[in-house]
């Protein structure tokens, strides 16, 4: 690997720990505060959405009827039916295999 | 079954690994079958393999050799920033630039830490650990299941590390050797994030905040270009809690 390769490698270990590790230096105090605590339950509710579209591809918005848009649809119809986190990733997953390797 | 061996005394890997959870477990929290949680994890084995794989393969096209694809997995640990820098790596950016992105792109990791903050592990190493190890899919996975104890956190966050750097080394290694006749597969991540994100929504307390954050995000998504979208809506989301909690407290 050259110099330029190295400094990368640094930075990403550097802003990828940083984030990580910040919260460990907080005081116990500031941990049991109830705005904290509030904070901590609406965080991931709001960042659970932002993970879908990180993890969808970027050409998901150029066309409507995605094969990735068919498989959440499902998903949700998986979700209401049976309430299995597995049945649901599995049925959606399986579905978007099918269009995508087969249609 | 392999045997590990601690002192003098061979343990069979089943033991060795109830000496392990011992080492962070507290007495009041019941342990979960290790079987259990590698049923739990198998839909990041499967994301982790299919990006890993492609990870390791583009690395091993642009000349890096297997351990400095193997180091960058280890110590960074992070596939989406890992996935970006893979162009920086042939057309390097300004440092700065590259500074700024990758702690742009990483900055949501302090969210998933401060959430897990309030889970005591034992010792200092194993908590340290296992924010090092912090995902996105291993975080997705502790929320849907918030009944594991802190040496089961531990294990399932460990297995998740050793599936990534598996998978990038292996992919490396095979590279263009190894053809996937199934489409479609990468898409296991986004049912993994999901499927967690049905649950807020069905859940009465969390309804309207995983919506909302669904809907800034997907416009910001949508109009915008991915490190741009990734920090409008961070900061949009950030900014809206903080109303959120602001105005409960007051």
């Amino acid at each position: 690997m050259n110099q330029s390769q190295w400094m990368i490698l640094i930075i990403l270990i550097v802003s990828t720990s940083v984030p990580r590790l910040l919260p460990l230096m907080m005081s116990k105090d500031t941990l049991l505060s109830s705005q904290l605590q509030h904070f901590n339950t609406i965080m991931p509710a709001m960042l659970s959405g932002l993970l879908v579209m990180i993890a969808l591809p970027s050409s998901f918005f150029d066309q409507w009827a995605s094969p990735e848009l068919m498989g959440l649809g499902f998903m949700i119809c998986l979700h209401f039916m049976f309430k299995k986190n597995m049945v649901t990733m599995l049925g959606g997953t399986l579905l978007v295999v099918i269009l995508k390797t087969w249609f | 079954m392999g045997v590990l061996y601690h002192g003098t005394t061979p343990l069979t890997s089943q033991s060795a690994l109830d000496t392990l959870c011992s080492m962070f477990h507290t007495k009041t929290q019941k342990k979960t079958p290790f079987l259990q949680l590698l049923s739990l994890s198998w839909p990041t084995f499967l994301g982790y393999l299919f990006f890993g794989m492609s990870y390791g393969y583009l690395m091993n096209q642009r000349g890096i050799p297997w351990w400095g694809t193997l180091l960058f997995s280890l110590l960074v640990f992070g596939g989406s920033i890992q996935m970006m820098a893979l162009a920086w790596l042939v057309h390097p950016l300004p440092l700065i630039q590259t500074t700024l992105i990758a702690f742009l792109v990483n900055a949501r990791h302090v969210f998933y830490s401060l959430k897990r903050r309030s889970i005591p592990l034992k010792s200092k190493l194993s908590e340290l650990w296992s924010f090092f190890t912090l995902s996105d899919e291993t975080f997705t996975t502790l929320e849907m299941n918030p009944h594991l104890d802190s040496s089961s956190i531990l294990i399932l966050s460990t297995l998740h590390y050793l599936y990534w750097s598996g998978a990038t080394l292996l992919g490396h290694l095979l590279g263009s050797r190894l053809t996937i006749q199934l489409q479609g597969l990468e898409f296991i991540l986004t049912a993994l994030f999901f499927s967690a994100f049905l649950n807020q929504v069905t859940s009465s307390k969390t309804s309207i905040t995983a919506l909302m954050g669904l809907i800034i995000s997907a416009v910001s998504f949508m109009i915008l270009p991915l490190v741009a979208a990734l920090t409008v809506s961070l900061i949009s989301l950030l900014g809206l809690t903080f109303i959120m909690v602001y105005r409960r407290s007051s």
